[in-house]
């Protein structure tokens, strides 16, 4: 009997894993429900726009494929070459968190990470510095 | 390049940017709140640093992947970032998130939480990927993103499931 109810629990437990998987599946039903409205979100965009750092008109023409790079990640990438030799002799399988492949903290790794660029793209950038 | 866009462009641009962040505001906000579980950040701030970054880098995204791709992976990494900081200085207020979304029938499914503070405890790569997966992306844009083959995807995301699954069954003492 005890261990019938020890399978029984075990036998409950495991479907709820597996519900819990197909419900954080189901995230944008959720996401829409509960994300604050278009004026909220609007209003904390405007905030994002006044960021100083954030004027798209500082860019330079580090240039592959018409990408242009924001001026203050080029002029860190100087500051931050030897952390980006660093990245490329270990260069990761996954573009996704590439700073944490890096011994040595640099402001540079984390705002390249920040702006959405791949493992290529840094490696690319690292190359131009480089040379 | 010179600061002297023309007023109407950059009028234009915002434009752009607003829409594209109202497309994506379900994804961001589900983003940053899946990181806040059990964490006492504010949401409202977390939002804000995301729509900060994604404000900096709008100009260099050149669609090269596609929009949802771009506002997912800078939504996470500005998340990732905000985790390393608070690993480096361990914080002793409550557990419970505040702010945005601190609402009486906010989402509290306690087992959707226990799935995703399980996922927060994964090494940061494995937990990216897998939240890409969960997130809806297909095995072929998370070997994209990784630079990795679609079969290794997929055995590895496999394998972070299995892995999961033993972490809950461990958790409810099984």
């Amino acid at each position: 009997m005890k261990n019938k109810i020890k399978a029984l629990k075990s036998s409950t437990q495991r479907d709820s894993f597996e519900a819990q998987w197909q419900s954080r599946q189901q995230w944008q039903e959720q996401a829409e429900k509960w994300a604050p409205d278009d004026k909220t979100f609007l209003q904390w965009v405007e905030k994002a726009q006044q960021d100083p750092a954030g004027s798209s008109a500082n860019l330079i023409p580090i240039h592959r494929n018409k990408r242009w790079i924001p001026y203050a990640a080029a002029a860190s990438l100087v500051i931050g070459v030897a952390a980006i030799g660093l990245t490329r002799q270990s260069q990761p399988e996954s573009g996704l968190p590439v700073a944490e492949e890096v011994t040595v903290e640099s402001q540079t790794i984390h705002f390249i990470c920040n702006n959405g660029c791949s493992a290529q793209d840094i490696m690319f950038l690292a190359n131009k510095v480089i040379k | 390049m010179e600061s002297s866009e023309p007023h109407e462009a950059n009028k234009s641009r915002i434009e752009n940017f607003n829409a594209l962040v109202l497309r994506h505001k379900a994804m961001i906000w589900h983003i940053c709140s899946d990181y806040n579980v059990g964490k006492a950040r504010n949401m409202e701030d977390c939002i804000q640093e995301v729509l900060i970054n994604l404000w900096r880098s709008f100009g260099t995204f050149e669609e090269r992947s596609s929009e949802k791709t771009w506002v997912w992976r800078v939504a996470t990494n500005t998340m990732l970032m905000l985790k390393r900081k608070e690993d480096k200085s361990p914080q002793t207020e409550p557990i419970e998130a505040v702010g945005v979304g601190e609402k009486e029938d906010e989402p509290n499914d306690e087992k959707y939480k226990q799935l995703q503070q399980l996922i927060n405890m994964l090494p940061e790569e494995s937990g990216t990927i897998i939240r890409s997966f969960l997130d809806g992306f297909s095995y072929k844009e998370i070997a994209e993103m990784t630079g990795s083959s679609v079969g290794a995807v997929a055995m590895r995301i496999a394998r972070l499931k299995q892995k999961l699954k033993i972490m809950y069954e461990r958790e409810n003492n099984l």
